[in-house]
């Protein structure tokens, strides 16, 4: 089967008494964007973490493009699928930007002469080309970020899973990975699943999951779930825009159609409705 | 209550060439709420670490109410800008060390020489007004939640009750509840007369709370203005790789739609000035 499956997954943490997911199940469409929304300590982190293998679920199965996700798999699902974690200054090894792409290349057993080509063609792919010979810490948030990235797409995975990837970036470099992941869905067969609280980054997802009390609370296209802006005040997360000015209006009694507005939307919106 | 003043201020790191911060004349009144707005590397945060005597001037003088610090002050009249000013760094959270949110909060006043009484009360009031439950004091702080760690760190810094707070990036990495919450606190500690230098990205903090904003760029102080003045000016803001706030440019995007319209700053300004027009309420 096609995509990311999870079914029947149950999980709970050593020495915690409660399951922080109980009987969950969720489909991840193949070549699609996947955002996971909810509140802190919802589970989300660790759907992203039984996905990689990295935590082993109580109960239930899960399968990527087919494969069950198990011990005796996980260099095989590594090949074909990557995290990028929240903090950029964990996730370096080498003293060089290339240096840190070849080294992961080393962990999948890749022969070094095929490297080259290789880590030329990732960093063209985020834009640091220029930047191969530089030392990790001489990068801003966002740069380091793109080489997590260039280092995943070395290996020409299937699947990018970031962990709240953007959340410790400033606005430049927040900016700059969202750029590269929305021009990458575009040129690469990618299944991207997102873990994130940034209301544009949710509003460029094919898909959201809305992840709360263990289970999956709602799931939708970004217009159904976003135009439920009670559901995301009461998970913590942010309100888009357009939608945060629908509601003053709303409150302020007028009348406006219950869906979701991108930004430009709500201002075609006022525009019709004033000119 | 002190107003801070920096006077032809310079500074520059040890093997670095270009100055850190270059001529710097500054005042901000006592009471203000000051964002400091700049990219990575502009100098925001050398400029608030003179003014909280981390670091000493090469050049100029740094006032903060009666003290007063330049290139021949020693440690101890720097450590004496600290009476007045609170600083909390950027994941202050990452600072955190004793084996309970009450010994954590309580290290700071401890080490101004309070008596035992006086420390207790202060951090009791320093969890009340960070709104943490007392229950939480004989907690473990790494057991707590990122929003709440970030609460206790910030009220380790409360608890010394500075006249002057610095916050560099306070809401980085929190989700949209706990930042809310942490700005309403921020906005309320204001509100009770203390000044507040908030280093921010978030243009939107800026607009909402600030009364003066300083744009720094390569060491050098652009201009300090107000929020209404900087964001009505998308030049200035584009040569400083500043962003608009939504509300901002969408009530730009209105306004070269042909619709008459006031700049506003906030979603809410907006929608005060829209819903009239469409049949709401003022």
């Amino acid at each position: 089967m096609d995509g990311i499956n999870l079914k029947n997954i149950s999980y709970t943490y050593p020495g915690s008494k409660a399951p922080v997911l109980a009987n969950l199940n969720l489909q991840v469409p193949r070549n699609k964007w996947t955002t996971i929304i909810g509140h802190n300590g919802s589970g989300k982190s660790t759907i992203a973490r039984l996905i990689d293998g990295l935590l082993v679920p109580d109960e239930g199965e899960i399968t990527v493009n087919g494969m069950t996700v198990t011990e005796e798999n996980l260099a095989k699902l590594h090949r074909q699928l990557g995290i990028v974690f929240q903090n950029p200054d964990n996730q370096f090894v080498g003293a060089t930007v290339a240096d840190d792409i070849a080294f992961g290349l080393e962990n999948h057993q890749v022969p070094r002469e095929q490297m080259q080509p290789l880590i030329d063609d990732a960093l063209k792919k985020v834009g640091m080309s220029d930047l191969a010979a530089a030392e990790p810490t001489m990068l801003s948030g966002g740069q380091k970020q793109r080489v997590a990235i260039a280092g995943i797409l070395a290996l020409h995975p299937q699947t990018i899973i970031l962990d709240e990837a953007t959340s410790m970036l400033d606005p430049e470099g927040r900016k700059m990975v969202l750029d590269l992941l929305a021009s990458l869905r575009q040129t690469e067969e990618l299944t991207i699943v997102s873990i994130t609280h940034d209301p544009v980054e949710m509003s460029m997802a094919d898909k959201l999951v809305v992840v709360d009390h263990q289970g999956i609370a709602e799931e939708g296209t970004v217009d159904q779930v976003l135009k439920q802006t009670d559901l995301l005040r009461k998970l913590g997360v942010g309100i888009p825009v357009g939608q945060e000015l629908r509601d003053y209006l709303v409150n302020a009694g007028v009348e406006v159609p219950n869906r979701y507005y991108s930004i430009n939307e709500m201002v075609e919106w006022l525009c019709q409705k004033l000119s | 209550m002190p107003e801070i003043k920096l006077t032809d201020v310079s500074f520059s790191y040890l093997n670095r060439k270009e100055p850190a911060l270059a001529k710097l004349n500054l005042t901000i009144p006592d009471g203000s709420f000051t964002a400091i707005v700049g990219h990575t590397g502009s100098g925001k945060s050398t400029l608030v670490s003179l003014i909280d005597g981390l670091i000493k001037p090469a050049a100029g003088t740094i006032t903060v109410g009666t003290t007063s610090v330049g290139t021949d002050s020693k440690k101890t009249e720097l450590a004496k800008l600290r009476q007045h000013v609170g600083f909390v760094f950027q994941f202050p959270e990452q600072q955190l060390f004793a084996e309970t949110v009450e010994k954590d909060i309580a290290f700071g006043p401890e080490n101004l020489g309070w008596s035992e009484e006086k420390v207790k009360a202060a951090v009791h009031n320093a969890l009340v007004q960070v709104g943490l439950n007392a229950e939480l004091a004989s907690r473990s702080p790494f057991m707590l939640s990122g929003g709440q760690m970030r609460r206790v760190a910030i009220a380790g810094v409360l608890a010394m009750q500075p006249e002057v707070l610095i916050l560099d990036e306070p809401t980085a990495g929190l989700d949209a509840q706990s930042t809310a919450q942490l700005m309403d606190l921020v906005d309320h500690l204001h509100r009770d007369g203390r000044t507040i230098l908030l280093i921010t990205h978030q243009m939107e903090q800026v607009a909402r709370f600030a009364d003066q904003v300083v744009v720094m760029n390569h060491g050098r102080l652009m201009v300090d203005t107000t929020p209404e003045k900087l964001f009505s000016d998308s030049r200035l803001l584009a040569a400083n790789h500043l962003d608009q706030p939504a509300a901002v440019r969408m009530s730009q995007q209105l306004q070269e739609k042909g619709i008459d319209l006031p700049l506003t700053l906030t979603i809410k300004q907006l929608s005060e000035q829209l819903a009239p027009r469409l049949g709401g309420k003022e």
